[in-house]
């Protein structure tokens, strides 16, 4: 009799526990698509004027849109690429004229590796917003074979971006160019700076906790309120496996990082297309390189494109500034992985580099926590175990 | 096994040929390999994302749930699995089931994300 009051007591107990309610996030979140197919923009707050802070940041992604686009036909940047007259100028926000005057200055600080100047050369490769949506990895056709070297060589002199020209006067941006044939494309760094832009609006909404990530570009203000301990801890914010492509594998490893601090990956597993090339498949990356014309990951050898095998196959750059570490993400996937180190621990820019043969390299981070970010959750998101890790301090 | 080779068998130093070393190599190779794919933690939930909103089902609870009237998402015994789409790939339905934290099903037709979460939980993820 007793071992069966017993074993009831037990059983209320588990039905107790299963029917009790799972604790709320305690977040506020918001979720939808921005500039162009497959770039989401989230938002989680918490504390402070929540829904003022969510509709000012949806009205921001909408404003930075309609000024930076370069597929709505009205905004300024489309009518620049548009046009071929070397003496039209164009009128740009204060907005749209800062982003430009800092993407100057990546492109200098990265001896023009970082290049706003490659749309052209994105369509030739069918990696433009078009081509990616047309000849997508995940369900879409194969593109057309690679163009011919000629060609690449033939659009690379039209990426020079020091044939655009800025003006400002009387409180008006405009923009023009010496070379008729210029392009611009803010892709590479206005998400950075849309989650820049975000992380102040949360903060002048008085939110205790935001995390904001605007098509990779995470953004974290104050502490995390951890969902089951209920108290404010530490970021812990996941990195998404390079390979598979296509992201699959879940997270490679996770990160804790402090209040006020970005994480941002570029990479060449997401957007990319597959081409046919004689018997073989390349995998061209929406990441193009405006001094080679080469796309990320590929080499020309005198007679075919080669898939190089020792480059970066994504870069996650951490810091304070958003639009700088998406600027460098895209720069140091277009670097050998030496020269992409290099760069990085020059800049002082903390970061994570994987490579294609394995090789992963912690700038300014650490694996055993004696960083400002280092590696948690060792025991669940351990796929780091299969890389060479090496490990740099900042110079 | 005949007299003969029991005996040939007796005779070594060690009771087994190279044939049983290779058998047992394999074995434990396989042990290795088996308990490496399922080391990664059995998820709690599954986060599905679609149209601008996400909810996230328990993977405990045994349901099928429709998205948006393109997917039908079937969580049975843990495992979650795309049962039908309207899309023109399949890919989604050919994913299979999946229940370990950060495994995932893309349905790009109709721009549905299906991802198992984990109880220990990340803030957020890059990539």
């Amino acid at each position: 009799m007793k071992k069966k009051a017993f074993i009831g007591i037990v059983l209320a107990a588990f039905l107790i526990c299963g029917c009790a309610k799972a604790p709320a996030s305690h977040y506020k979140r918001s979720v939808r698509e921005v500039f162009a197919d497959g770039i989401e923009f989230s938002a989680a707050v918490r504390g402070g004027n929540e829904d003022a802070a969510l509709a000012e940041m949806s009205k921001l992604m909408d404003d930075l849109n309609s000024d930076m686009s370069i597929t709505l036909s009205s905004s300024a940047l489309a009518r620049f690429n548009a046009s071929t007259d070397a003496d039209a100028t164009f009128e740009v926000t204060a907005e749209t004229h800062a982003v430009l005057l800092r993407a100057l200055d990546f492109y200098e600080k990265t001896g023009g590796v970082f290049n706003i100047a490659v749309p052209s050369l994105s369509a030739l490769w069918h990696v433009d917003t078009e081509g990616l949506s047309q000849y997508s990895a995940f369900g879409g056709e194969l593109a057309p074979p690679p163009p011919s070297y000629e060609e690449v060589v033939a659009r690379v002199e039209h990426c020079d971006l020091h044939c655009l020209r800025l003006t400002e006067s009387d409180g008006k941006y405009t923009i023009s160019k010496t070379d008729p044939l210029l392009k611009i494309d803010l892709g590479a760094i206005a998400k950075g700076y849309a989650a820049d832009r975000c992380a102040e609006i949360v903060k002048k909404h008085n939110v205790e906790s935001a995390l904001i990530n605007v098509g990779n570009n995470i953004y974290v203000v104050g502490e995390w309120f951890h969902p089951k301990q209920e108290i404010y801890v530490r970021w812990e914010i996941g990195v998404t496996a390079p390979r598979p492509r296509g992201g699959f594998a879940g997270e490679v490893c996770a990160l804790s990082v402090p209040s006020d601090y970005t994480v941002v990956t570029s990479g060449d597993y997401r957007r990319y297309v597959l081409m046919p090339q004689d018997d073989t498949v390349l995998y061209v990356s929406h990441i193009v390189n405006g001094k080679t014309g080469l796309p990320q990951g590929i080499a020309y050898d005198g007679v075919h494109y080669v898939q190089k095998t020792d480059f970066v196959v994504s870069a996650v750059l951490l810091g304070s500034d958003s639009t700088k570490a998406d600027a460098f993400a895209t720069a140091a996937c277009l670097m050998d992985y030496d020269e992409a180190v290099a760069f990085l621990r020059a800049q002082h820019c903390r970061g994570i580099l994987f490579t294609e043969d394995k090789k992963m390299a912690l700038v300014g981070v650490s694996e055993s926590g004696d960083e400002e970010v280092f590696f948690t959750q060792k025991d669940v998101y351990n796929a780091y175990c299969d890389y060479t890790i090496e490990e740099y301090s900042l110079d | 096994m005949t007299e003969k080779r029991i005996d040939v068998l007796r005779a070594r130093k060690l009771p087994f040929g190279v044939f049983d070393v290779v058998v047992f190599a394999a074995a434990i190779a396989l042990t290795v390999a088996l308990l490496l794919a399922f080391n990664r933690k059995t998820g709690e939930g599954v986060e599905i994302a679609y149209n601008g909103a996400s909810v996230v089902l328990p993977l405990g609870k045994d349901i099928e749930y429709d998205v948006g009237g393109h997917l039908t998402v079937v969580i049975k015994d843990g495992e979650a699995y795309v049962k039908k789409s309207d899309c023109k790939h399949q890919t989604c339905v050919q994913t299979g089931k999946i229940k370990r934290v950060g495994e995932s099903i893309v349905c790009a037709q109709n721009g549905v994300v299906i991802t198992v979460v984990g109880e220990s939980g990340l803030a957020g993820t890059v990539g």
